[in-house]
């Protein structure tokens, strides 16, 4: 059963987004994880590198795939998790939670706005 | 099965062919591609050469980077590259496009028997073909090696890691040559051909030299290949 968090905010390419203080933490969903299977690796641009929307800012692969992680808002990585550097499979085991990838210093804080609601995604992933 | 345009592509370079099914990737259209490489390690994405390749014995061999995921392969004339690029928000499995191409190896005219394991499709218990993804902005990118008539020997020399492979020509029911083979299968696709313009080719020849002719692409893997 694939899960959903009713605070995110959702892409079209899999990734959820969530406003801490002044800083957007960014991961990929539990579609996308369950789809793709054992996580081995994951690489994340570094702390500092400026990201525009829809822009790849990592790239993460499962069995024999890899999958680009796209920016879902524009600004400033300003942490990238490093305990899914070392254990990735901690993306499959909380995706939503200890799975988180970055957290980016928004250019404006409201672009979170412009992401898909669960509702919304819930549809796109239905279609 | 899905309606796929077929691209015809010669080339037996192995950085412009990978340049090439990447543009392709850019298209917007779901497409088929069989072509081959001259001798050629391909890494995977996030391969160390050092631990997966005897660079001593690769005079003379090709070595590029792929995007998408898995172990180091090697490439010859005799080696079959096929590749499905599917635009879908739905993550497809590797299984799922091995069925097809399990089918399309039976309906080709296989003696023997076929099996899609640990990865890998499997002829009697040996890896004649590997698989492997690429996913980024719902485009699906699914390819695969068939050894039809490679030199298997070659593989093990090179490749620090390969188990049992095995070619499929002496297995086929009624003997083929390695262009009959390729053509048998586009006919079990059964998909409209379509060509590249002038311009298009311009692209994937820019595209080859920014990255798959770039040594930092190649030997190390690094990240940001977009903006190489």
């Amino acid at each position: 059963m694939i899960e959903f968090d009713e605070n995110l905010r959702y892409t079209k390419n899999n990734e959820w987004a969530k406003t801490l203080d002044d800083v957007i933490r960014v991961g990929i969903d539990d579609y996308s994880q369950a789809s793709l299977g054992d996580i081995v690796h994951v690489e994340i641009m570094n702390n500092g590198t400026h990201v525009t929307s829809g822009e790849v800012l990592g790239s993460i692969e499962a069995t024999k795939s890899v999958s680009e992680i796209n920016a879902p808002v524009s600004g400033i990585i300003s942490r990238v998790n490093d305990s899914v550097l070392e254990s990735p499979t901690l993306i499959n085991l909380d995706p939503f939670g200890e799975g988180w990838l970055v957290e980016i210093k928004a250019d404006n804080l409201a672009e979170i706005d412009s992401l898909m609601s669960v509702n919304d995604y819930k549809k796109f992933i239905a279609r | 099965m899905f309606k796929m345009f077929n691209i015809k592509n010669d080339s037996t370079n192995p950085a412009y062919n990978l340049a090439l099914e990447e543009y392709l990737c850019s298209l917007g259209h779901e497409v088929f591609m069989l072509w081959r490489n001259e001798p050629s390690i391909i890494l995977g994405r996030f391969n160390d050469i050092n631990q997966c390749v005897n660079l001593e014995a690769c005079q003379n061999i090709h070595v590029i980077r792929r995007n998408s995921g898995g172990g180091a392969v090697y490439h010859d004339l005799g080696n079959i590259n096929y590749s499905f690029i599917l635009h879908d928000k739905k993550i497809y499995s590797l299984s799922f496009f091995a069925d097809i191409v399990i089918k399309i190896l039976y309906d080709t005219g296989i003696n023997g028997s076929l099996a899609f394991t640990h990865n890998d499709i499997m002829l009697n218990d040996c890896k004649i073909s590997g698989t492997a993804q690429y996913h980024h902005n719902n485009i699906i990118l699914h390819h695969g090696t068939l050894l039809f008539d490679s030199d298997l020997m070659m593989i093990q020399k090179v490749l620090k890691r390969s188990g049992r492979v095995a070619n499929i020509r002496p297995s086929l029911k009624r003997d083929m040559n390695l262009s009959e083979f390729m053509n048998a299968l586009r006919d079990n696709i059964g998909s409209e051909f379509m060509t590249l313009t002038q311009e298009q080719l311009h692209r994937v020849n820019d595209l080859m030299q920014r990255k798959y002719l770039n040594h930092k692409w190649n030997m190390e893997g690094i990240y940001n290949h977009d903006r190489v």
